[in-house]
C-alpha cells in the first residue's frame, strides 16, 4: 500500500506535468479533440502501469514515446490509415524550381494558414515538426521517441519543412487569387 | 561539398544540432552561396512563424480530471492485488516450497520431459527455413508487422527495425508452440536469420534471459511484461544476447499485449 502511494506521488511529480505535451502531440496526430483525449488517457494509463520501468531522467520524452505508440495502435485498431495517408502529387514532388526562396513572403503568412498547412502534411512529417518546433525536443530525444537513428531525424525534418513551405506558399497564392 | 550536400545540413544548423566542424563549414558556405543563404533565411522565417504562432494545443481541464480518476481506479486495482503479495504471501510461502519440491521431483523422475518448448522452437525454425517460408508478412516497417500480428493473433510482438544495429527487420509469421498461437518476428544478422518467438503468458513474472544451445542453434529465453520470449538463431550466443538486449531496450513490449487484458500483467 505504501509502495502504491509512493508510486502515485512520483508519477504525479515526474509524468503528470507533461500532460500538455502529451495532448499536443496526440491532437496534432489524431486531428480531433475527442480522439486525442482517448489516446492521452490510454497513454497515461499505460505509463502508470509501466512506471516501474521508468528509469528516471526525462519524463516528457518517456511519456511522448508511449503517446506515440498509443496513437499508432489506435490508428491501426480503427484502420483509419486511409484518411491519414492521402497522396498528394504536389506534396511528393513539389515544384521547387518555380518558387524561389522568399523569406519576406513567408513572414506574412497568418496563423490559420500555418495551422492548415501543418494539418495537411503526411503523418511522418507532421509528427516530426510538432516534436521539433512545438515541443522543442532535441534530435536525440526525437530519435528515441520515434525509434529512428538521429540522421533520419534530420532528413525527415528537412523533408517536412520543405513540404510545409511548399504548402504554405501554395495556400497563400490561392488566397491571393480568391481575394 | 556542393550545395546539394548542404540542403539537409541547413536544418541541423538551424536547430543548432551540428557539431562544431560542420557548423563552421556551414557558416562559411552560407557566406559565399546566395542560393543556400536565401533558403536558410526562408527556413528561419518559417521557424519563427511556427514558434510565435500559438500552435500548441493545451490539455482541457476535463481531460485532466478524467485521467486522474482512471489512474485512481487503476491504482486501487493494484492495491487490492498487493494484498496477495503483501504480508499475506508468507502464508503461501511454505505451500510454494512444497509445490516446488514436488515439481522438481517430477522433473527428475521423468528425464524425457526435458524442456519441450525449446525443442519445439528449434523444430519450428528448421521447418520454416526448409520450406523457405520464414515470413508471411515481409516488411521492415514495424507498424506493418505489428498490425499484421494484431489482426492475425490479437496480440503483437517487439518488431522494431534494428537495421542501425545490424539486425534489420525482415517481417513476421504466425506459428504454434506448445498449443499457443505464437508471433514470430524475423530479423537478419549478416545473412543469418534471427527469429523471435513471442506469446503472452498470463501471470508470468519477468525473468532474466537464459541462454542454451540445442541442435546447432543458440537460444535465449526470458519473460517480460507478461510476454514469453524466445530468440533463436545459428549466430553465436554473444551476438544473440546483444540482439536480445536491443529488443528489450527498444522493443517496448508493454504495448504488445491483447487489448483489454493489459491490466492483468505486471511489468
Amino acid at each position: 500500500m505504501v509502495d502504491e502511494n509512493e508510486k502515485q506521488e512520483r508519477f504525479e511529480e515526474c509524468i503528470m506535468p507533461h500532460m500538455d505535451s502529451a495532448y499536443n502531440l496526440a491532437r496534432w496526430l489524431a486531428g480531433k479533440d475527442q480522439d486525442a483525449e482517448d489516446i492521452v488517457q490510454d497513454a497515461l494509463l499505460r505509463a502508470f502501469k509501466f512506471f516501474g520501468g521508468f528509469r528516471g531522467g526525462d519524463g516528457r520524452a518517456w511519456l511522448l514515446h508511449i503517446v506515440r505508440n498509443a496513437f499508432y495502435d489506435w490508428l491501426h485498431q480503427y484502420r483509419r490509415e486511409e484518411q491519414f495517408y492521402e497522396f498528394d502529387e504536389n506534396l511528393h514532388h513539389p515544384d521547387t524550381q518555380s518558387d524561389a526562396p522568399d523569406a519576406a513572403l513567408i513572414r506574412k503568412a497568418d496563423t490559420r494558414l500555418v495551422r492548415e498547412a501543418i494539418q495537411r502534411l503526411p503523418l511522418e512529417s507532421r509528427e516530426i515538426l510538432v516534436m521539433r518546433e512545438l515541443e522543442d525536443l532535441s534530435y536525440r530525444e526525437i530519435a528515441e521517441i520515434a525509434n529512428v537513428p538521429i540522421g533520419t531525424v534530420m532528413s525527415r525534418l528537412a523533408r517536412a519543412r520543405e513540404q510545409l513551405r511548399h504548402h504554405l506558399l501554395a495556400e497563400m497564392q490561392q488566397e491571393k487569387k480568391l481575394a | 561539398m556542393n550545395c546539394g550536400d548542404f540542403s539537409e545540413l541547413i536544418h541541423g544548423y538551424l536547430d543548432k544540432e551540428l557539431d562544431l566542424g560542420r557548423g563552421l563549414e556551414m557558416e562559411e558556405h552560407l557566406k559565399n552561396c546566395p542560393a543556400c543563404s536565401g533558403a536558410y533565411e526562408e527556413q528561419q522565417a518559417l521557424q519563427s512563424l511556427l514558434h510565435k504562432g500559438a500552435l500548441r494545443f493545451e490539455a482541457p481541464g476535463s481531460l485532466r480530471r478524467r485521467v486522474r480518476a482512471s489512474l485512481r481506479e487503476a491504482s486501487q486495482v493494484e492495491a487490492t492485488r498487493s494484498v496477495w503479495t503483501g504480508p499475506w504471501y508468507r502464508l503461501w510461502a511454505p505451500i510454494g516450497v512444497i509445490a516446488l519440491v514436488l515439481i522438481l521431483a517430477l522433473v527428475y523422475v521423468r528425464p524425457s520431459a526435458e524442456d519441450p518448448v525449446s525443442g519445439q522452437i528449434v523444430a519450428a525454425q528448421h521447418q520454416s527455413l526448409q520450406a523457405g517460408r520464414l515470413t508471411e508478412v515481409a516488411s521492415s516497417d514495424q507498424y506493418v508487422v505489428k498490425s499484421w500480428f494484431y489482426r492475425k493473433l490479437g496480440f503483437s510482438a517487439p518488431a522494431v527495425d534494428l537495421a542501425a544495429h545490424e539486425f534489420p527487420l525482415l517481417g513476421g509469421r504466425a506459428d504454434s508452440i506448445d498449443n499457443h498461437p505464437v508471433a514470430v518476428v524475423v530479423y537478419h544478422y549478416q545473412q543469418h536469420p534471427v527469429s523471435l518467438f513471442v506469446w503472452p503468458l498470463k501471470g508470468a513474472k519477468s525473468s532474466p534471459e537464459k541462454g542454451l544451445r540445442r541442435q546447432g542453434n543458440n537460444l535465449v529465453h526470458w519473460t517480460q511484461s507478461g510476454l514469453n520470449c524466445w530468440a533463436v538463431s545459428d549466430v553465436p550466443q554473444a551476438n544473440l544476447r546483444k540482439f536480445v538486449r536491443l529488443v528489450q531496450d527498444l522493443g517496448y513490449s508493454s504495448d504488445y499485449l491483447p487489448k483489454g487484458t493489459n491490466q492483468f500483467y505486471r511489468y
